[in-house]
């Protein structure tokens, strides 16, 4: 089983964006949302870009970027916080879940105001669409 | 002024005191659904039923015609060119004409792609849009550029629109002065958010009616 770590503020987590949120390859308010409790993310300490796109369904129609953990938790209401999905872990509907040890979520309701901040931080490509 | 996804628009058969019929080409589902012609609201039962079928998958009608609604033949216009915020436009014969900033026009036609993406359409769940929440939105962008042409005398900068959270559409001005995000959410009842800032200190928040002009809103974007 893994613990919950501290990710720190100067460490990065990787967001997996689907193409139909960026058809001209730029990142907007809309990449960033809430799925169920929070914004899925990967801690970089355990998963590298690639890792992260495959864990899509279909990984090629995904692209990777990074946000620096600090850079989230500047803006009022955001907290990034490890979340590691446990062996034999399911589901709001069952399902199985693979585990992750990478796994983290922005918690923080995703409002407008915060949406256009966090399209703001210093964010990178890690796989751009197409990669 | 830019046509967009018309062919060969033309008038036919006019009479005096009977509505123009027209002919036409461009996008079925458009002329449908529409409700705003360039200033005048139409309801939508005014407009003819057997608008046509749609002959094929592309949604792209190889003619027809309609019958104009009273509230357009009425104005009395001998030369009045109208145009549908989904892009498609018509010409009547003769005098006045209406426009639509270019920009507007296509950044809308473009966002229809939104209506495409089916259930989960991103591997994680996220519903499809409807398109009364495009409606809304476009509709909104609609009003806010026809207030700040007709009451400014200013072009509104063109947004992107976009697929937001949870079926909304968000409406998104980035410019070297300021950046906007107006989110218009899939359930009318809920209220529709803002938030824009100039990059500095100065900024804007709350709630809005879609269904207004939001003068303060269109004046900061043009300021």
């Amino acid at each position: 089983m893994w613990s919950k770590e501290v990710i720190p503020d100067s460490s990065s987590v990787l967001l997996r964006v689907h193409k139909s949120l960026i058809p001209d390859a730029e990142v907007r308010p809309n990449v960033f949302r809430d799925q169920g409790g929070g914004m899925s993310v990967d801690w970089r300490e355990y998963s590298t870009a690639l890792e992260t796109r495959n864990r899509g369904k279909i990984p090629t129609d995904n692209a990777v970027i990074s946000l620096p953990a600090g850079g989230i938790r500047q803006i009022e209401g955001l907290e990034v916080q490890h979340d590691p999905v446990q062996e034999n872990s399911f589901d709001q509907n069952g399902n199985p879940l693979r585990p992750n040890r990478a796994h983290a979520q922005v918690i923080g309701e995703k409002t407008t105001e915060r949406r256009l901040k966090l399209s703001r931080i210093d964010w990178r490509w890690e796989l751009r669409p197409g990669d | 002024m830019k046509l967009l996804a018309t062919e060969s628009d033309h008038v036919e058969g006019e009479e005096p005191g009977c509505p123009p019929r027209l002919d036409f080409r461009g996008r079925l589902h458009d002329v449908r659904e529409h409700r705003w012609l360039r200033g005048w609201k139409v309801a939508p039962e005014q407009w003819e039923p057997h608008v046509i079928d749609r002959p094929d998958k592309s949604d792209c009608m190889r003619g027809g015609s309609f019958r104009i609604s009273r509230a357009i033949s009425s104005l009395g216009e001998s030369d009045f060119e109208a145009e549908f915020c989904h892009g498609v436009a018509m010409h009547l014969s003769g005098g006045s004409r209406v426009e639509m900033p270019p920009g507007i026009l296509e950044a809308i036609t473009a966002s229809r792609s939104i209506l495409e993406l089916e259930d989960d359409w991103d591997d994680q769940g996220s519903p499809r849009y409807s398109e009364t929440t495009w409606q809304r939105a476009t509709d909104f962008l609609v009003r806010q550029a026809d207030f700040a042409r007709a009451s400014l005398g200013r072009e509104l900068p063109v947004p992107k629109i976009l697929p937001g959270p949870q079926a909304s559409i968000d409406l998104h001005w980035k410019l070297a002065g300021f950046e906007l995000l107006v989110n218009i959410p899939s359930d009318a009842g809920q209220p529709t958010t803002f938030y824009g800032d100039d990059y500095r200190n100065s900024c804007i928040r709350g709630n809005l009616n879609p269904a207004e002009e939001i003068r303060g809103l269109v004046v900061w974007l043009l300021t």
